[in-house]
């Protein structure tokens, strides 16, 4: 038994007071009561609470009750339940059967049945909801990148191309021919070389007189070649490993033209870029300032992608090289 | 779901959703604006909503956000509260339908939106709990009472008429 204190006893006063304490706690609970009159209450009455009891309607605790349709039987205390579950659907056959009887057996509750089967709503499909299309989303197509990316590649071209307008320019055609859109400017060839050429004797030509310029895709004997000038010439070239150079000789003109087969060039290995280029094998000294955009860029547009500058040094000319696909365009410094 | 499925949702429920919040609330604006706010939540969620699953989902979302409404709204203050106030007036002719609209109204909010989710959408009772967040039990208590209620006021209507 739990030693009473003055820590513990209101919970034995009211065990005692509710009767709930046995003999031996009632004595020793007393006992502590006369040692420690102080805390006897004045009105015990207050203490006790009596519960009122609530009487609930028979029926309304019948609906309380969970009916298990399939194991209950049907009777009047619970056939509205089964009147319902009828109409909701929820009844077996053989039930179903068994309501049946029933309610032939109870006629009055034909009438109730009727009405629960007239409970269910049905819709009116003549409200509709008038705007529809304000609901609906269209479907964007994304755009911004590939425009911006196009409209970044156009204006870096466009920028070196006015910055450098004052000088001459140097363009290699998408299959390393180089051509000009106006035959009549081209200078003539050296003449001191009425046989072919190699690509020594091709820079010492003269400048071109025009800044005019044109890139082709598929250029022809008949075009005219501009060739590169001394000052103009990469300065890295070597020359025993160009492979598959040929001359031929222009029908309408007597400029000859250098074709080369891009196939047959040997793959220098600079940087991991495409060496075909007589341009570009004078550029991969020169380095790419926007890489990352050039390599998206290049993604983008499927083609490959290439731009390179460098400064003027005592060592080298500066210049820049911008290459998309077949399309090239580069310059030199001096 | 893509946005041709859920446009597709568009044309398939829009007019379900609209009928059910017009019941709830009576005022065709209010359940006009109940039917963009639905499907503005939903296109926020569609890449994570099923196309199959659209359906309970726009139900689900249009059930919270017309309790909200009626809260905001302080219509009917309790969404629970039962009408105590009885109708005197019948209508003459014994329209059915007309009877249990009238009926309907007279449900307590939730009793109203289990039995149109039975009766107008179709659900079973486990649906109808998912969408109003009850447990299963509680759909049917909500829907026997709902199905007595109506039925009493048909009964009265028929001794009237």
């Amino acid at each position: 038994m739990e030693h009473i204190s003055i820590f513990n006893y209101e919970a034995f006063y009211l065990d005692f007071l509710e009767g709930n304490l046995n003999e031996e706690e009632t004595a020793l609970f007393l006992a502590f009561m006369e040692a420690h009159p102080e805390l006897k209450l004045d009105d015990e009455s207050l203490v006790s609470v009596e519960v009122e009891t609530s009487n609930l309607d028979t029926q309304f605790k019948n609906s309380l009750k969970q009916v298990s349709f399939a194991d209950t039987p049907i009777t009047l205390s619970n056939v509205e339940q089964f009147l319902i579950a009828e109409t909701e659907g929820q009844l077996s056959n053989s039930k179903i059967g068994e309501l049946e009887t029933f309610v032939a057996a109870n006629p009055s509750l034909l009438q109730s049945q009727k009405l629960y089967a007239a409970t269910h709503l049905k819709a009116d499909t003549s409200i509709v909801y008038s705007d529809k299309a304000g609901l609906k989303r269209k479907k964007a197509i994304v755009l911004w990148p590939y425009v911006s990316l196009a409209l970044a590649a156009s204006l870096t071209a466009i920028l070196f191309y006015v910055y450098y307008s004052g000088n001459q320019l140097l363009v290699n055609g998408p299959t390393n021919v180089i051509v000009q859109t106006d035959s009549t400017e081209v200078a003539p060839k050296d003449k001191s070389n009425n046989e072919e050429m190699n690509l020594d004797q091709l820079n010492h030509n003269q400048q071109p007189t025009t800044n005019d310029f044109v890139a082709q895709s598929n250029p022809t004997s008949d075009q005219n070649v501009q060739t590169p000038t001394k000052q103009d010439r990469p300065t890295q070239i070597d020359r025993l490993n160009i492979k598959g150079l040929k001359t031929i000789k222009s029908k309408k003109t007597d400029l000859e033209i250098i074709e080369r087969n891009p196939a047959d060039l040997a793959v220098q290995s600079v940087n991991n870029q495409s060496t075909n280029d007589v341009a570009y094998m004078g550029f991969q000294d020169m380095k790419n300032p926007i890489k990352p955009i050039t390599n998206r860029l290049g993604d983008a547009v499927k083609q490959e992608v290439d731009f390179r500058t460098a400064k003027t040094t005592s060592e080298r000319s500066g210049g820049f090289y911008f290459k998309i696909g077949k399309l090239e365009v580069s310059h030199r410094k001096h | 779901m893509t946005s041709k499925e859920y446009n597709l949702a568009v044309d398939e429920f829009s007019d379900n959703i609209f009928r059910f919040a017009l019941k709830h609330l009576k005022n065709e604006m209010s359940a006009k604006d109940i039917v963009q706010e639905t499907f503005t939540k939903v296109w926020v969620k569609h890449e994570e909503v099923a196309y199959e699953k659209v359906k309970s989902y726009l139900f689900t979302t249009a059930y919270h956000a017309i309790v909200d409404w009626v809260k905001k709204e302080g219509r009917n203050g309790d969404f629970e509260k039962v009408e105590h106030t009885a109708s005197t007036e019948f209508s003459i002719s014994f329209d059915l339908q007309k009877i249990l609209n009238e009926a309907l109204d007279r449900l307590p909010e939730i009793q109203k939106t289990v039995v149109l989710l039975r009766d107008y959408e179709g659900y079973n009772y486990a649906e109808i709990a998912e969408i109003t967040n009850l447990n299963e039990s509680q759909v049917k208590v909500y829907i026997f009472r709902a199905r007595q209620t109506l039925k009493e006021y048909i009964k009265r209507t028929e001794l009237v008429v």
